[in-house]
């Protein structure tokens, strides 16, 4: 005989039970779709790569009006491209890439998808970090993260000649551009020793650390410190605590009031050199790694330079990417603003840390206002669309590297 | 089905839903925003001054994605002027309200995408 409340009581269990499984669906569904963007990142987009690497133009995006087009291929760690007076292309292979590892740098000419090599680098020279052509001579930013950076000529057969060494490289950031002004200069860009003017433990990932102990960076005029000092690990000596400074060598603190001597080759500056040769001239400084130079059709300077990362011993949070025109003589804000904001703004603040606090007792003047503020480490390069790996991980991937070119199809027509 | 039950099906339904909107609305992915208002221009460059690094053009970049949220402009506006989380507040002196009122106007025109 049918019990009606047994009955039902079994049948309320058996529903009760479905709607805990779609619920448990549900949840875990949105769990899984939702929380995606959730995941720690260490800025920028971040990816797993696993050889061989497809090229395929439907796979790069351009706005209505452009086409990619495939130009060549096998190449490793391109960095930098220029047209000679024939229009053909040149392309720089940097040779070097963060997590470390050296490949020998290379100018090479592309033509009609055949790579050619003009000349060869020195296996420690590099990064080789841009090219540029005048006057019938290609000329090339050696990063040089082992022995400092320089400026070197090459000719149209591959001899080169050095124009400039002894550019203070050997940190995070390295030798960049170049490119030949109107007025017929070879401008480029100088990037920082450390992430935002304190060498931490940060930069023994770098690798450079042990190499150069007393490294720092330079101001481009004299300064006078705060004497705010950071302590940190002693990764030198493997244990132990340091405090180190702003603008001085790993565990050497400062006082408030210290002046620091400025140089005209400063850290975070923009130069420029006599495509002859010569001392190199200060264009502008507080840059913190001019990477993409470029002039407008009205002779004017612009530069990209990478915003600070959320690491060492004064991370900073959520700065940036910024595109400038350059202020002749100015100082661009590094290492106490990003673009005109000051870092002491509670949106630079790391989750979980203090404020941060100025380096600086006085600031040479207010920086000027970038163009454009662009995408945390977005790793924002040339201003014409060389494309490169970024991050401090990135490895060179031989032969994996391309050259694109983007056609407006307007101009086509 | 019990009433909580309900509701934490209905909140997870929403959660999924939003996680399968694509954020990736932003040029060069589709044309570009139309821009059809003087509010709108103007909310253009409050973002480009103050959100854009953080989300790019609306999409995901070291903040999460905006323009696949369907938050109300006064939820959007308690966010900005409080912040949330490693998000920075942005009170009145740094975004005057006018300047808000363009920004919420451009955040909804970019997530319709139209």
């Amino acid at each position: 005989m049918c019990n009606y409340d047994e009955t039902h009581e079994g049948m309320r269990g058996g529903r009760s039970g479905r709607w805990r499984a779609w619920l448990a669906m549900w949840i875990l569904s949105g769990l899984l779709a939702g929380c995606y963007s959730m995941r720690p990142s260490a800025g920028g987009g971040q990816t797993e790569f696993k050889p061989p690497r497809m090229f395929d133009p439907a796979d790069v995006a351009v706005p209505p009006g452009y086409r990619v087009e495939l130009v060549a291929t096998g190449l490793t760690f391109p960095t930098g491209i220029a047209f000679d007076g024939r229009g053909r292309a040149f392309v720089t292979e940097s040779g070097y890439a963060y997590g470390e590892v050296w490949t020998p740098p290379r100018l090479v000419r592309v033509t009609a998808g055949r790579v050619e090599t003009v000349a060869t680098g020195k296996p420690s020279g590099g990064p080789w970090n841009g090219v540029a052509f005048q006057g019938g001579n290609f000329y090339v930013s050696e990063g040089g993260v082992l022995e400092g950076g320089r400026i070197l000529r090459i000719s149209p057969g591959g001899r080169q000649s050095v124009l400039l060494a002894g550019l203070p490289s050997m940190g995070d950031h390295h030798t960049n551009g170049p490119v030949a002004g109107p007025d017929g200069y070879l401008y480029f860009g100088q990037g920082v020793v450390t992430n935002s003017g304190v060498v931490g433990a940060d930069n023994l990932d770098y690798g450079w650390l042990p190499r150069w102990p007393r490294l720092h960076d330079v101001p481009g005029e004299r300064v006078e410190l705060r004497g705010e000092n950071f302590a940190s690990r002693d990764v030198l000596r493997g244990g132990g605590r340091v405090t180190t400074g702003a603008f001085s060598a790993y565990g050497t603190p400062t006082a408030p009031g210290q002046p620091v001597e400025g140089s005209v080759v400063a850290s975070g500056s923009v130069l420029r050199l006599r495509p002859g040769g010569g001392a190199p001239q200060q264009v502008a400084w507080g840059f913190r790694n001019p990477f993409g130079l470029a002039f407008s059709p009205d002779g004017q300077l612009y530069v990209t330079d990478h915003g600070y990362d959320n690491r060492g011993s004064r991370p900073v949070w959520g700065a940036a990417d910024l595109l400038w025109r350059v202020r002749r003589g100015e100082w661009h804000g590094w290492p106490d603003f990003s673009g005109d904001v000051p870092l002491t703004s509670p949106g630079f603040k790391p989750p979980g840390q203090p404020r941060l606090e100025f380096l600086l007792a006085r600031h040479p003047n207010q920086p000027p206002s970038p163009v454009a503020r662009l995408e945390v480490h977005g790793g924002s390069c040339g201003l014409d669309g060389v494309m490169t790996v970024r991050g401090k991980k990135s490895r060179p991937h031989v032969g994996t590297g391309a050259v694109w070119r983007i056609v407006r199809e307007e101009v086509r027509r | 089905m019990k009433t909580g039950a309900k509701l934490v099906a209905v909140c997870a339904g929403v959660v999924l839903a939003t996680g399968c909107g694509s954020a990736r609305r932003s040029e060069p992915l589709v044309r570009p925003l139309p821009v059809h208002t003087v509010q709108v221009a103007a909310g253009r460059q409050v973002f480009m001054q103050y959100c854009h690094q953080c989300h790019p053009l609306g999409d995901a970049g070291l903040g999460p994605a905006l323009n696949n949220k369907p938050l109300p402009k006064f939820l959007i506006r308690f966010q900005v002027r409080n912040g949330l989380g490693a998000m920075p507040a942005f009170p009145a002196q740094v975004i005057p309200e006018r300047e808000m009122r363009d920004l919420l106007e451009y955040l909804r025109v970019l997530r319709r995408g139209r």
